[in-house]
């Protein structure tokens, strides 16, 4: 930090983005060449997770929401996981939810990179008045905390007249979107403004490209690196969200499998049948770790 | 000093528009939605026109507005005649004083771990302080209360699972839980920018200086690398204070703390907008406060940055 570094010393300002030329991204797509265990070990967490949501049918012979059992049976051979208050077979259900709270999760974050990565172009290009409103309201947007914003939207888009929303998932997701997006926004927007300074995007100006091409092939590959990298901690954020949401009540409609929702269920009947409220909270867990390391793995690159 | 305030300024008007763009723009009828389906629709008219509801939607911006600066946050929908801020208030109390408690805990757990870690600087004490604040990271706080609950008061009876006694003296022990939950989400955060503000910290030469000089470890430790981590600290807590406020709403819920989480969940059941908006307003603003209350703390600790 004190000592200069001769090497660093130069007249130009010195950016932290990495500059990425279109020819330099095809030889990065070779990701997996600095795999780091931390990823292999998220990704094959992801992978896991993802594989026992989709193969629910194969793995439980019974039906998420059938009543197959006594209620609140503890966890044996035949029903793994145990069963829930209404006798429906635990396992089936934490699997079932399982791809409900996955799918959740990656539309909202897939949602919320698509409109901050352009919110945030639009805002990094825009002249200095209309970037400052564009990005006070991303401000004004991130100091309402999420869960509450997400619940009013819930709640207010279920009273409004015709119902913008559909009840459930669609809301959910819908909610967690409009508040989630900031963030992206932020990032991109910084970078832009960073990058719309280099030379070489002046060079491109000068060779007559046009706007669009230079946002899209010039800085676009740069921008879009340190979304990615927020996308796999915003993935956890959103997942420990939706599960919120549904343990409030506010999420999913009844009989829907969510992991929040069974959790739910089991909390009245925590001091007698325990497995209830562990088992989903278990995988929510094991989903999260598996975005988390990979966004940690991602973050700690040199 | 002014370019933050100002900042602030902006950010805090933008919130006020959105709660009420949440209120007014995205709800349909208010009057119906109150008094319910069968309700005459001269009823529901003069309901709307008592509250200014009729009338075009700027000029009830405006009137928003007015209110607020007057303290005026509205009536409640679900309990006629009663204030919103009447209700929100002593939500805010508790919901404040759990969130301070949890920051201060955080603190002193980050502070301590996270220079602790640094110093011994091991890959074994790297790797565990690693793979434990990111399983706190992932684990949601409904689970986390669910687990302190089954752990430590169903399982032991250590401390009470849950409620809030209308004695002051009496409720300590019903916030040690709440407080312990909410700190598994944001110590980790905060361990990991002390111990990385520390390491940075422990390279400079005029901390082997010090060391060089005789002095001992622990008042190098407490004089020269505790005070240059306190910054980003400070920073970085009023950043994850939404966090923090989203995560004490399922606490407060799943415990019985009578805090603003409480209160949102209730007017969600009950359909009470303006009780809805109140909360999210409120809980906007104190959070744009601490954003900026952070920035002006930080340029008093660190003089670089008051230029």
């Amino acid at each position: 930090m004190t000592d200069v570094d001769l090497r660093n010393l130069s007249l130009e300002p010195r950016a932290s983005v990495p500059e990425r030329t279109p020819g330099q991204r095809r030889r990065n797509k070779r990701w997996w060449r600095g795999l780091a265990l931390e990823r292999s070990v998220g990704v094959a967490v992801l992978v896991a997770t993802a594989a026992a949501a989709i193969l629910v049918p194969i793995i439980s012979r019974h039906d998420p929401n059938a009543l197959v059992a006594v209620p609140m049976e503890p966890p044996s051979p035949l029903h793994p996981f145990g069963t829930d208050e209404l006798g429906r077979d635990l396992m089936a259900r934490v699997f079932t939810a399982l791809r409900v709270d996955l799918g959740i999760t990656l539309a909202t974050v897939g949602l919320c990179l698509l409109v901050g990565v352009v919110y945030g172009t639009v805002a990094g290009l825009s002249p200095a008045w209309l970037r400052q409103i564009m990005q006070r309201f991303v401000d004004a947007l991130m100091a309402i905390p999420y869960l509450i914003l997400v619940l009013a939207i819930v709640a207010i888009a279920r009273t409004a007249e015709f119902g913008f929303l559909p009840a459930g998932i669609g809301a959910m997701v819908l909610a967690l979107a409009i508040t989630g997006w900031a963030n992206y926004a932020r990032i991109t927007a910084a970078q832009v403004q960073i990058l719309s300074q280099r030379e070489s995007v002046a060079a491109a100006q000068l060779l007559g490209y046009s706007r669009v091409r230079i946002v899209v092939r010039h800085m676009l590959p740069s921008v879009i690196g340190p979304s990615l990298a927020l996308a796999g901690s915003h993935a956890v954020l959103v997942a420990a969200a939706a599960a919120s949401l549904s343990f409030l009540g506010a999420g999913v409609v009844p009989p829907t499998a969510e992991l929040g929702a069974i959790m739910h269920g089991g909390t009245p009947l925590l001091a007698t049948a325990w497995w209830i409220s562990v088992f989903p909270g278990i995988a929510i867990v094991v989903m999260g770790l598996g975005f988390s390391l990979i966004a940690d793995s991602r973050s700690n690159r040199p | 000093m002014g370019a933050p305030l100002g900042k602030a300024a902006i950010v805090g008007f933008l919130v006020v528009v959105i709660t009420f763009v949440l209120g007014k723009a995205v709800l349909g009828n208010p009057g119906r939605l109150v008094l319910g389906p069968t309700a005459l629709q001269e009823a529901v008219d003069q309901f709307n026109a008592a509250l200014g509801l009729d009338r075009p939607v700027l000029v009830q911006f405006g009137d928003y507005l007015g209110d607020l600066l007057r303290g005026d946050l509205g009536e409640s929908f679900a309990y006629t005649g009663t204030s919103v801020w009447d209700i929100v208030r002593p939500a805010l109390g508790v919901s404040a004083l759990l969130a301070l408690l949890t920051v201060v805990v955080s603190a002193v757990v980050a502070l301590v771990a996270g220079t602790a870690a640094a110093m011994t600087r091991t890959r074994g004490v790297d790797y565990a302080i690693r793979g434990v604040s990111l399983s706190a990271l992932s684990t949601p706080a409904p689970f986390v209360s669910l687990l302190f609950i089954l752990l430590l008061a169903v399982n032991t009876r250590v401390l009470p699972a849950g409620g809030w006694p209308e004695r002051m003296v009496e409720r300590g022990p019903y916030l040690v839980l709440p407080v312990a939950a909410l700190t598994v989400g944001l110590a980790p955060i905060l361990l990991r920018v002390v111990r990385e503000r520390a390491l940075v910290q422990l390279e400079e030469p005029h901390i082997e200086a010090a060391l060089a000089r005789g002095l001992p470890a622990r008042r190098v430790l407490t004089r020269h690398v505790l005070p240059n981590c306190a910054g980003p600290l400070v920073i970085v807590t009023a950043m994850n204070m939404g966090t923090l406020l989203s995560g004490a709403v399922v606490v407060e819920i799943v415990f019985g703390l009578p805090g603003l989480g409480r209160v949102l969940a209730a007017a969600v059941g009950s359909s009470d907008i303006p009780v809805i908006q109140a909360v999210a307003l409120v809980a906007g603003l104190l959070v744009t406060l601490c954003n900026v209350a952070a920035e002006l703390v930080q340029r008093w600790i660190d003089p670089r940055l008051r230029s």
